[in-house]
């Protein structure tokens, strides 16, 4: 049994920036943990010598294109995607500030 | 007459000026506000645009009333991945599959109901409802494409697109008794579709028959450069070869698949399908899939670690959803009406009330599995496994051309019958994941009806997986079971 703790918890939901409840934390605890044990069976699986391959397939080549104009032209877009940002200025997309104030 | 109509009966009835293309889709408006209430299949429906009227005869499509799952970004609309956190988006640009569609001539009906950003088998993780099954509506209609499911066998749709990511098209589409084909992994652009797992994500067609599956992908199929993974490999005409004779087609039967969990009944009706494959002229042998049993464990280190990845970006930063709207406990909690001042609080907030629980929950798992000093033990060690898998599977197609078994261990469960055990949940993924970990192509076909003890018929569905973009044999093998008449077939 992999024993997830609350702190182990709070130290990745914080990783994942997301804020949780006490509750959530306890429940997380023990999902988190039920689940790692059940992944833990990959264990049995003798490794040795393959390969960890993140492609599903070899038939797979990757098309890359020139980072030139021929997708778009530069300022296509800009207006479309700051419509959908919550807070603009400026042409901007405006943030809470990051350094404290002294 | 407007009923059940399949592309290719649609077309007849175009051409031949049996209605309008208007007349088509206004009546399928009439049913999606007559019906939707029951099904909760569709999270928007569109008005009727008076310029899809193409001259019918002169695309592919033309004409074909269509649902899009909620991930897939169609220009001007609302795209929400049934999700809270995006609830307000509206796409700014057409998704590679979209754009093709619109070349064909289709007219979009609206978009249709999922899991929260595609993680679920059931369609229970939408923030907006689960999706009900229209052979019983106590149950689920299956996920995570549930409302595309459940709109082509509510007959709410001609045909919709899902995605698979784990079995997100195969699934829904065994639950509600329709056509449902997860493309090669690099077949179909996923440009413009909300990503979960990069590695693993497909577009593909849920459809009443396989014949208009093929229809759809002959559509949709090919290299968009916008998608640097899809495939710039010949796009054979899908339709072409679908009558051509099975004799002497070699079948696979993992051993595998018939395991503890599976329901005796789609047991039953999976071997009588397997009969009728013989009977088609069919070789038909056992194989093993030896690692079958690990593929689940693979799966849920590597999709949450995709995840973790991939849903970094809703911040509160550049997707509209404003953290002084959500109604999260923990918001409330943890602001008390103050202003939040600091940007670490903003991601915080956003993503503690924009998510569900299923979707924090892979970001948790995802996070943890690729933190320092945990990398080695899950992730990779799940890559490697992951490659075992594949392997198997190209050890299999090197003397058999397809393996065929159950979709689904059982038929669609009731709502709220699962929910309290996410990793029995996951479970009912093991026919269908490992397919995606292998990228290979997979078909589901209903194969029969199973009696309730309330007196409903629930479908079951017949799988079909081929070799890497070898989905003509997939249709041909899909088309001619089809004919055969298993879909009302009984235990």
């Amino acid at each position: 049994m992999v024993d997830i703790t609350k702190t182990t918890v709070n130290t990745i939901a914080n990783l994942a920036r997301i804020e949780l409840t006490e509750k959530e934390e306890e429940k997380m605890a023990k999902e988190l943990g039920s689940i790692l044990s059940y992944i833990d069976k990959l264990k049995e699986v003798d490794t040795s010598n393959v390969e960890a391959d993140a492609s599903p397939h070899h038939g797979l080549i990757n098309h890359l294109r020139k980072d030139d104009k021929s997708s778009h032209n530069a300022g296509d877009n800009t207006e479309k995607l700051l419509a959908q940002a919550p807070e603009t200025k400026d042409g901007f997309v405006k943030v809470p500030s990051i350094l404290e104030k002294k | 007459m407007i009923e059940n109509l399949t592309i290719k009966s649609t077309k007849r009835g175009l051409e031949k000026g049996d209605f309008s293309a208007e007349e088509l889709f206004n009546h399928y408006h009439r049913r999606i506000n007559e019906h939707n209430k029951n099904l909760n299949a569709y999270l928007s429906v569109f008005k009727p645009i008076t310029d899809y009227q193409l001259p019918v005869t002169s695309y592919e499509l033309s004409g074909i009333p269509c649902a899009i799952k909620d991930n897939i970004l169609i220009e001007g609309e609302k795209c929400t991945v049934a999700s809270k956190i995006l609830e307000n988006y509206t796409a700014t640009y057409d998704a590679g599959v979209i754009t093709k569609l619109k070349q064909a001539g289709v007219s979009f009906l609206g978009k249709t109901n999922m899991d929260e950003f595609a993680m679920g088998a059931s369609g229970e993780n939408s923030a907006f409802g689960p999706t009900k099954n229209p052979h019983d509506l106590s149950c689920v209609a299956g996920g995570s494409s549930s409302g595309s499911a459940a709109a082509v066998a509510g007959d709410l749709a001609i045909f919709a697109l899902g995605s698979d990511t784990g079995g997100s098209i195969r699934c829904p589409a065994s639950y509600c008794g329709v056509v449902g084909l997860k493309p090669t992994y690099g077949r179909v652009s996923r440009s413009g579709v909300i990503a979960m797992a990069s590695s693993l994500d497909q577009v593909g067609p849920i459809t009443k028959t396989v014949e208009d599956a093929a229809l759809v992908l002959n559509a949709i199929s090919g290299h968009d450069k916008l998608d640097a993974t899809s495939s710039k490999k010949e796009i054979p005409n899908y339709t072409a070869g679908l009558n051509k004779p099975l004799s002497g087609l070699k079948v696979g039967i993992p051993k595998e698949f018939f395991r503890e969990g599976l329901d005796e009944n789609v047991e039953k009706l999976v071997l009588k399908t397997i009969a009728k494959l013989e009977s088609l002229g069919a070789h038909v042998d056992h194989v093993n899939l030896p690692h079958l049993e690990y593929g689940i464990a693979v799966y849920y280190i590597i999709v949450p670690s995709e995840v973790s990845a991939n849903l970094a970006r809703y911040d509160g930063i550049r997707y509209p959803q404003k953290i002084t709207n959500h109604k999260s406990p923990a918001y409330a909690e943890a602001s008390a009406g103050r202003q939040i001042t600091k940007l670490l609080e903003t991601y915080t907030k956003t993503r503690a009330g924009g998510f569900g629980p299923e979707v924090k929950r892979r970001i948790m798992l995802g996070t943890y599995a690729l933190s320092s000093g945990y990398y080695d033990a899950y992730y990779k060690k799940a890559q490697q496994v992951r490659t075992i898998i594949r392997r198997d599977f190209d050890n299999i197609f090197e003397n058999f051309d397809i393996i065929v078994g159950p979709t689904m261990p059982t038929p669609a469960f009731k709502i709220g019958g699962r929910s309290e055990d996410p990793l029995a949940m996951y479970l009912s993924d093991i026919f269908t994941a490992p397919v995606n970990l292998a990228g290979l192509p997979a078909i589901s076909i209903p194969c029969g009806l199973i009696n309730t003890d309330d007196n409903k018929k629930l479908p079951v569905g017949f799988q079909i997986i081929g070799k890497h973009f070898d989905e003509e044999t997939l249709l041909r093998v899909g088309h001619q079971l089809e004919q055969t008449g298993i879909r009302e077939q009984e235990p």
